[in-house]
């Protein structure tokens, strides 16, 4: 059968369109393989690369040392930033103007001065700090300050000052009406923020708050410029002694990427889990369903 | 026979910067009284609506709802500003219903109703539920109460933000346009859940441009231009047959 309409013949308007080709997406796809293909046969024939000293070091006691460091460093600076952002993000709610202007300041210095000084300036601070004490008991700073102590120090004041921007971002995220509200109610001010603002803050925190600790797996490796002892650290100490330089950066960066893609993952499911529009999905049909009139 | 009224508001001043926004406002609302505040957009009818509720603090002026004063309370004789808590205390007895519903998002229509009882009022959660199914009921919404805010019509919404504010059992209740952010459709139901809490008694103070609501339900009108309380009367008469040029033009814009 055929039928006749005003725009010519068509024998059968209802059988789905002949799908359209992609033949640039094929020959993109060819260019791409043969590139890999390129680099991957580059880098096994590369002499630099010395593949089998790099799996000599992959799993070697300095590296996993380094990357247990590297981990360590990452989780307890976000948990202490996680911290002090939440102590800004109040401070910075606070009616009281000394505590608004303090955070303020706090976030405008450690957004301004990069990582890499503030970690210089904590671990040389026993040369304006020399000793540090608390009633009675003092110690001398040099003895405290550590690689790894100063990176603490460092990476967490850094990293709470963008912590508490995120947090501020995540209240100031609340409409302003929603606190009203809760206001009107006769809740006061700690409760507002207990009940009402920072469950529904949360969604908007979390989301950033895996990006930043992305991030601050690769900020990490700044510490080694201080002998932070994280995983570039130890494999310079390696090749300053063997100079196989390639291939330690090459086991430094297989590790990177290794715990940056699990993080990612997990990034992923913290982010559906909190993204809005999940959740009392069911509540749709069952506010439908019960619709009746007054 | 002159009982003393439930809402005294008296010499209200209000500034935001330079501009006086309300330029002296005295006004008495009886217990049980409903007062409707209409006049022109800019007026100061939200304004003053905050003051009561001390969402606003005041330049000058008292505003006293029953024996408590908004921001303040008596200490030897003399008014002291009022500290988080006692405006915290004030507040629980002045409910509130915005243009804009403003209910939590995060929990659920019987949630909504409940947590002030919970953390303001600190009842027993099974009976803070049970009250608030109640207060849910009264505004026909209980087959509603696990659905959360994003799911109801705007009317319902309002609907559960009234219940909302009686659940705590006001001694006043403020409405600032309840029905101005609704599709026309839906503003017949959130007016005769306005209209059966009036019956029931309560005091409220009512900002509307619906003038049949007014009329019909307000015992008195008060029309506000410019900062100031320009005439208030009885509402059929004020409406009807308004004395001041400037009202009469505004409600024959209006209407
Ligand atoms: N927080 C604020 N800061 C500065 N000015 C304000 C603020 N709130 C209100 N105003 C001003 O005060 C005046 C009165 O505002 P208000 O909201 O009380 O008027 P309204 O009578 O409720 O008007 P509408 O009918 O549009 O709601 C307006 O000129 C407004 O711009
Ligand atoms: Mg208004």
């Amino acid at each position: 059968m055929t039928s006749l309409t005003a725009y010519g013949e068509v024998r059968d308007p209802y059988a789905t369109p002949v799908p359209r080709r992609h033949p640039s997406h094929w020959i993109s796809g060819c260019l791409a393989l043969l590139l890999a293909a390129g680099v991957a046969y580059g880098l096994a024939t590369n002499e630099s690369f010395e593949w089998s000293v790099f799996g000599r070091y992959l799993f070697s006691a300095p590296t996993l040392q380094g990357l247990a460091v590297t981990i360590e460093l990452s989780l307890v600076s976000q948990i202490i930033a996680v911290l002090i952002g939440c102590a800004l993000a109040l401070l910075g709610e606070s009616r009281n103007p000394v505590f608004r202007a303090f955070a303020k300041a706090y976030v405008g210095f450690f957004r301004g001065v990069p990582l890499l000084v503030i970690l210089l300036i904590c671990f040389n601070a026993a040369l304006f700090v020399p000793q540090v004490g608390i009633g009675t008991y003092s110690w001398d700073t040099n003895t405290l300050i550590t690689g790894f102590s100063a990176a603490i120090i460092g990476l967490s004041l850094h990293e709470g000052a963008f912590a508490g921007e995120i947090i501020r971002a995540g209240f100031m995220s609340v409409p302003e009406g929603q606190r009203e509200a809760a206001h009107s109610l006769g809740m006061k001010r700690r409760v507002v923020m207990r009940v009402i603002v920072i469950p529904q803050a949360i969604r908007v925190i979390i989301p950033p708050t895996g990006n930043q600790f992305i991030g601050l797996l690769k900020a990490t490796s700044l510490v080694s410029v201080i002998g932070g002892g994280d995983l570039l650290t130890r494999a310079q100490q390696v090749y300053g002694s063997n100079f196989k330089v390639i291939p330690l950066l090459m086991v430094v960066s297989f590790w990177y990427l290794l715990i940056v893609t699990i993080a990612t993952f997990g990034q992923h499911f913290l982010e559906k889990k909190y993204s809005v529009s999940s959740g009392a999905r069911a509540g749709v049909a069952r506010a439908r369903l019960a619709e009746e009139p007054v | 026979m002159n009982a003393q009224p439930l809402v005294a508001i008296r010499g209200v001043v209000k500034r935001f910067g330079h501009t006086e926004v309300l330029k002296g406002i005295d006004l008495d609302v009886m217990q049980g009284e409903v007062l409707c505040l209409i006049g022109p957009s800019g007026s100061g009818k939200s304004t003053l609506l905050r003051c009561v509720n001390h969402l606003e603090k005041i330049d000058a002026g008292y505003i006293r709802v029953d024996d408590e004063y908004a921001g303040a309370v008596v200490r030897n004789g003399e008014l002291h500003e009022a500290s988080d808590a006692e405006i915290a205390t004030y507040r629980e007895r002045v409910g509130m219903v915005f243009q804009h519903f403003n209910l939590f998002l995060h929990l659920t229509a019987l949630e909504n109703v409940a947590i002030g009882l919970t953390k303001v009022r600190r009842l027993p959660r099974h009976e803070a539920l049970q009250r608030a199914r109640a207060a849910l009921a009264d505004v026909g919404l209980e087959h509603l109460r696990d659905s959360y805010p994003r799911h109801l019509s705007g009317g319902q919404q309002q609907r559960v933000a009234i219940a909302r504010a009686l659940a705590m059992e006001p001694k006043l209740m403020l409405f600032d346009e309840p029905t101005s952010a609704l599709d026309p459709e839906l503003v017949g139901e959130v007016l005769s859940v306005m209209r059966r809490v009036a019956e029931g008694g309560m005091t409220m103070i009512v900002v509307t441009h619906e003038m049949r609501f007014a009329r019909d339900v307000a015992d008195r009108v008060a029309f506000m231009d410019q900062g100031l309380n320009a005439e208030v009367g009885p509402a059929r008469q004020l409406i009807d047959s308004p004395t001041s040029e400037r009202t009469r033009k505004f409600l024959n814009h209006v209407g």
